[in-house]
């Protein structure tokens, strides 16, 4: 979690409602008689210790070693997750959080055999990733888990967590799914999620959530709960899973469609907006340069039909499939869209382009002692509003030279030295000249964009921090 | 060899013995010389007391060295924490009366007065002060046993000397001087002799000749003789004229109370922020809407308000009344600020009586005289009035080369100085600050200097109106209240580093002042002047002001770190006063230092561009509205507050000036509004699909009531909100 500096963070995290991962107690749940006593026609021991024993081989402890560049320069450090194999030649499903910028990823099986992983791929959004095993040659098909049907499930199923919460590798936990279709504000870009009061913590993160039947209908993803307690954990249904990696497979990398639309509800309870009409979905804006915009759609516009379906977004709930059906329309071709305007029914051709990039890239400025990042439209929209190009202050180092500047993160780099930046390659280069020659020049002039407002700073580089 | 050094030593021997006969002589001499006046020197002793909560002042034991000009020794409250009377020499010139000096001590401060001789004492009070000379005559309820009054010969100019009687190593010794030779010639007024040291003056024979009690003699030796041969007031005559005073000072010094317009409403995040900033001084910390002070009743129905008011507080000016000491209050309107003085005049709606009267005298040839003084002060709705005697210690170069006098006593604030013949001589009166710019100077928590001033530099002040007078400072239309000036540059504040890397380290003290322009708004004076963003502005030159205006601007730390836009959600409703505007605050030190030059000052402003120091001249003129001083408007029903996009806004958020949108100011916790997910500082750019381009359209719009329909903007994200409001 990031340093609190001012009181506006120190409101913002004293209201929040949510944490992003939260410690549930470690004590066994004293479950089992009671179940028995209230699945009296079942013998849920049998249910559950078959499947486990269908599962768990399938199961998956993952380190990885994962580089970071969030604190000003780049670091390495490990962390642990949870997967399920999904093919007999060593596919894994797991989470796109806990293999993200992995430079080595290393699985165990619950047999205690250990291999390396290649990450075939991960999609922030839906926070999904699919790794290859790097099996020996030769080796014998491996167990696989057989996929479920989530849009089954209904609240009060039972289902097991099975993972390797805080590194505790082959634990199981039982609980039921308590809500099908949860909608999380910020987290669902095309997917709902199935929450369950199973026990999920950190560690479980990418193992499989499954039902009673031994299928794996979800990736465990987020374990959060209120300050007062509770479980309440997340998962991401397998068909979104399964849609990902489908992507993967076939393009090496998760490929979404973006058409700029922003979606809105006919029907708000949190915030008692209701408008009166009971088909299609609002428009809420549609982001600048996008498709959307060139199409002429506008916002207060209601979509009723996409492709002549019906295109019907009347709670939040519905939001991340109809965002989805944008997301996997075909690139490049011109979609049939029927909107309502002032009553004013009207038919407009959307072509969507490829979504690209979520994230920017990043760079690390050793000496200086601050890392870039490439501004990027969908992770740094407030920067990408100030400006649609160009690279921005990621971490700093602390102590370090850009530190005692007062450079900040969000800090928008300008110029360096009057040198016009725009990418990281143009930071590259300026930065590696100016390290070699840092004996006879160790002092340049950053140009940036704070809030808004031009700010120079001058950065002494000639001290060396990192000097043990 | 041996011969030398034994005729050395004789040598040496025979000198010593010869200072040693002439010592002996001297010390002869000595007792001869204090042996008639011995008997009469007596120590005065001033038993101090608190009076009410207020801690003993006055001017005996802190007097005013006329060697040097400073005070000397010690404020009376520390007689009091030792335990210990204040005390003075005093010379017996009858069994039961002594001369000593004038201790210009409040006698509400003085418990009891005992005199000593020896073992004997006596309690003794005031039977008289000297009108000319510095000086006390107390009676002894008894005569103090073995002491002897002086008794005086005839006056002589040959071979004087001073007696003075004192603690000399904690003790009292009584010390020969010599009749100091010096004179002082003045270019006009009579020669003097300045008298360091007081005491009896003694002929060469011992024989008292005369009293030193303050520090000026004519050079003749008509001050010889004996105090009993002085004119006196006597204590009943002062009380007449205390008396007096009050009744002069109580009519033609009245209370003045002023109310001033609420201040606006900032939110809690930017009042803490101008209180931070240094930028509240104690005149509107509280934003006060009351105020009593003083006023002088002066000719012409004219009422001098004795009030330093920065601008921006006199422009909340809305009512002056003037309390009279009998009858019903009178309301006055403003006329001017005077330029120099922390004072305005206004004039009354009709007359009242007690008109003061300004006395012109010499201050010069007033000094050490006999005056009287008024303590005058107001508590709120109270008024405090003390009256004593008093005089100038001294006079000192003031401001603009005027004399300004000077009590014995460092402190006194409050005091009226009254000629004895009850007119006004000089009245404590701030003195204006000259506008500098900067935290460190004029916005620091100082508080003005108070100048005890001669009344006839405020008449020539209140005389020479409108010249005089200071335009800017002056109540204001609600709407011109939050006026600012500009020169429409963005500033960022030098450091050390900066001003090194931009070459104004020398110009600069090393970027303790001047700041980097980083932006120009077009059609701004600065753009018309060809003043481009890079450049450092250094500082203004301001005709007729002595000081430069400094650029000096306090780094802003609240805006370290970008605005949280995408964490708005998260913020809970009652917290949104608390939420800073994320664009900065128009106002910073050098917007409010340029604002109180005044519109329509002309000034010069030194920039320092591509190695050279270039100056452009421009006149003070107001900004466009800017965010905190943007029409507003408050929907009770929907629950928000909107202003109009002002120029500042505008830019943050990249809104051209075509582009509709009211920006939310404010949002009521548990309104329609805050329920529908309204957060401060969004847009609304349409309501009901019309679109939204000042608060009057938004007013307008939204008074139809029923079911609105708001199109909300933050940033790049957008929504359509409804809000049902009824009264459809």
């Amino acid at each position: 979690m990031a340093t609190v500096h001012t009181p506006l963070l120190r409101i913002l995290l004293a209201t929040c409602l949510f944490v992003a991962s939260i410690l549930p107690p470690l004590t066994p749940r004293a479950a089992a008689q009671d179940a028995d006593a209230a699945l009296a026609h079942l013998d849920f021991r049998q249910v559950v210790k078959e499947a486990k024993e269908k599962v768990f081989p399938t199961v998956v402890f993952i380190k990885v070693v994962r580089e970071d560049m969030q604190r000003g320069e780049k670091k390495a450090q490990e962390v642990a997750g949870s997967g399920v194999i999904i093919s007999a030649d060593g596919e894994v499903l797991s989470n796109w959080h806990v293999v993200d910028k992995a430079i080595e990823v290393r699985c165990m099986l619950q047999d205690g055999r250990a291999f390396p992983a290649k990450v075939l791929g991960s999609d922030k959004d839906v926070d999904v990733a699919l790794l290859k095993l790097e099996l020996p040659t030769n080796s014998p098909p491996l167990a696989f888990a057989t996929l479920g049907d989530s849009t089954k499930l209904t609240e009060g199923d039972f289902v097991m967590a099975m993972g390797a919460p805080f590194g505790l590798a082959r634990s199981v936990s039982i609980g039921i799914i308590s809500c099908t279709k949860r909608y999380l504000p910020t987290a669902s870009e095309y997917s709902i999620w199935l929450q369950t009061d199973a026990s999920i913590s950190p560690g479980n993160s990418g193992g499989p959530l499954v039902n009673t039947r031994g299928e794996v209908i979800g990736l465990n993803t987020r374990g959060t709960a209120s300050f007062f307690g509770g479980d309440n954990g997340f998962a991401v249904p397998i068909e979104v899973a399964q849609e990902v990696s489908g992507q993967i497979r076939k393009y090496g990398k998760s490929d979404w469609s973006w058409t700029g639309l922003q979606l809105q509800p006919l029907k708000d309870f949190n915030r008692n907006v209701y408008f009166p009409e009971n088909e299609g979905v609002l428009v809420a804006e549609t982001d600048p340069d996008s498709p959307a915009r060139r199409a002429g759609i506008e916002a207060g516009d209601r979509l009723v039909k996409l492709n002549g379906q019906p295109f019907n977004g009347l709670t939040q709930e519905d939001l991340p499939d109809l965002r989805r059906d944008l997301g996997l329309l075909p690139k490049d071709q011109p979609a049939k869209i029927e909107l309502v305007r002032k009553g004013e029914t009207r038919i407009v051709e959307l072509i969507p382009r490829a979504k690209g990039k979520v994230e920017g890239d990043t760079l690390d400025c050793p000496r200086w002692d601050f890392t870039v990042r490439a501004i990027n439209q969908f992770d740094n929209p407030n920067l990408y509003f100030q400006r649609n190009e160009g690279v921005f202050v990621y971490g700093i180092k602390v102590p370090g030279n850009a530190a005692s500047t007062g450079l900040a993160m969000q800090d928008i780099l300008l110029k360096i030295d009057g040198q016009d930046v725009k990418t990281l390659d143009d930071v590259k280069s300026i930065h590696a000249e100016a390290v070699a020659n840092v004996k006879s020049k160790h002092r340049i002039v950053l140009t940036v964009l704070r809030n808004g407002e031009l700010r120079q700073i001058v950065l002494d580089f000639s001290r060396e921090h990192q000097k043990d | 060899m041996n011969k030398l050094i034994a005729t050395l030593a004789a040598v040496f021997a025979t000198a010593v013995l010869a200072i040693t006969v002439h010592a002996t002589e001297k010390a002869s001499d000595a007792a001869k010389l204090v042996s008639a006046v011995m008997p009469a020197l007596v120590q005065v002793q001033y038993h101090l007391q608190f009076d009410k909560a207020d801690a003993p002042a006055g001017g005996l034991g802190n007097e005013r060295c006329p060697g040097c000009g400073k005070y000397h020794g010690d404020a009376l409250k520390k007689y009091l924490d030792e335990e210990r009377p204040v005390e003075t020499a005093g010379f017996l010139i009858a069994p039961d009366r002594v001369v000593t000096v004038d201790p210009l001590i409040h006698p509400r401060f003085i418990k009891s007065i005992t005199v000593k001789y020896r073992d004997a004492s006596s309690e003794a009070a005031v039977a008289g002060l000297s009108p000319e000379r510095k000086a006390a005559v107390l009676t002894l309820s008894k005569p103090l046993s073995g002491a002897v009054p002086l008794k005086f010969g005839d006056k002589t100019a040959d071979d004087l000397s001073v007696i003075y009687y004192g603690r000399e190593g904690g003790k009292w010794v009584a010390q020969i001087h010599p009749f100091p030779k010096n004179a002082t010639v003045p270019d006009s007024g009579e020669p003097y002799r300045l008298m360091m040291i007081r005491g009896v003056v003694v002929n060469a024979d011992g024989v008292p000749v005369g009293v030193v009690q303050g520090s000026r003699l004519p050079l003749d030796n008509s001050w010889q003789g004996s105090p009993m041969d002085w004119k006196l007031v006597s204590s009943d005559n002062l009380a007449a004229q205390l008396s007096k005073l009050e009744s002069v000072s109580r009519a033609g010094l009245v209370r003045v109370s002023l109310g001033f317009r609420s201040p606006k409403g900032g939110s809690d995040a930017s009042q803490a922020y101008r209180y931070r900033r240094g930028m509240m001084d104690d005149d509107d910390e509280d934003g006060s809407t009351q105020r009593n002070v003083l006023g002088l009743l002066l000719p012409g129905n004219k009422v001098l308000v004795l009030a330093n008011f920065k601008a921006r507080v006199t422009a909340r000016l809305e009512r002056i009344t003037v309390h009279p000491a009998e009858g019903d209050p009178v309301e006055a309107t403003f006329d001017a600020s005077l330029k120099n003085f922390g004072a305005f005049v206004a004039t009354l709606e009709k007359p009242l009586p007690g008109e003061m009267k300004m006395s012109a005298a010499d201050l010069l040839a007033l000094r050490e005289k006999l005056l009287l003084r008024a303590d005058v002060s107001v508590q709120g709705e109270t008024r405090t009035d003390y009256f004593q005697t008093a005089r100038i210690a001294t006079c000192k170069v003031g401001p603009r080369e005027h004399l300004y006098p000077e009590l014995d006593e460092p402190e006194a604030e409050d005091a009226f100085l009254f000629t004895t013949d009850h007119e006004l001589l000089a009245l404590p009166v701030a003195a204006r600050e000259q506008i500098s710019g900067g935290q460190s100077q004029s916005y620091s928590y100082s508080q003005a200097q108070i100048e005890l001033t001669p009344s006839v530099l405020l008449t020539a002040a209140v005389a020479g109106l409108p010249d005089t007078a200071d335009a800017s400072n002056a109540p204001m239309s609600e709407e011109d209240e939050n006026r600012l000036a500009w020169l429409g540059v963005e500033l960022q504040p030098l450091n050390r580093e900066l001003a090194r890397a931009n070459g104004v380290a020398d110009q600069t003290r090393d970027g303790e002042t001047g700041a980097l322009v980083t932006f120009v708004h077009p059609d701004s004076p600065a753009a018309k002047a060809g003043v481009e963003a890079g450049c450092v502005l250094l500082r203004l030159q301001v005709p007729g002001q002595a000081l430069p205006v400094e650029v000096q601007i306090e780094e802003d730390y609240m805006r370290a770190q970008a605005f949280p836009w995408d964490r708005l959600d998260e913020v809970s409703e009652v917290y949104f006063e608390r939420i800073p505007t994320p664009w900065p605050a128009v106002e910073n030190e050098f917007v409010r230092a340029l604002t109180d030059l005044g519109f329509g000052t002309r000034y010069t402003a030194e920039f320092f561009v591509d190695g050279k120091l270039v100056t452009k001249d421009f006149e003070v003129v107001a900004g466009p509205p800017h965010f905190d001083a943007a029409s507003r408007y408050k929907s009770e029903s929907v629950g928000v507050t909107v202003r109009d996009l002002t120029y500042d806004v505008r830019r943050y958020l990249q809104r051209k000036t075509d582009e509709p949108g009211v920006v939310i100011s404010k949002v009521e916790t548990g309104s329609k509004a805050s329920v529908a997910g309204i957060k401060p500082y969004e847009l609304i750019t349409d309501v009901n699909d019309q679109p939204v381009h000042n608060v009057k359209d938004f007013e307008r719009l939204t008074a139809a009531g029923g079911e609105l329909k708001l199109s909300v903007k933050r940033m790049a994200k957008g929504r359509i909100v409804t809000v049902n409001v009824g009264g459809n």
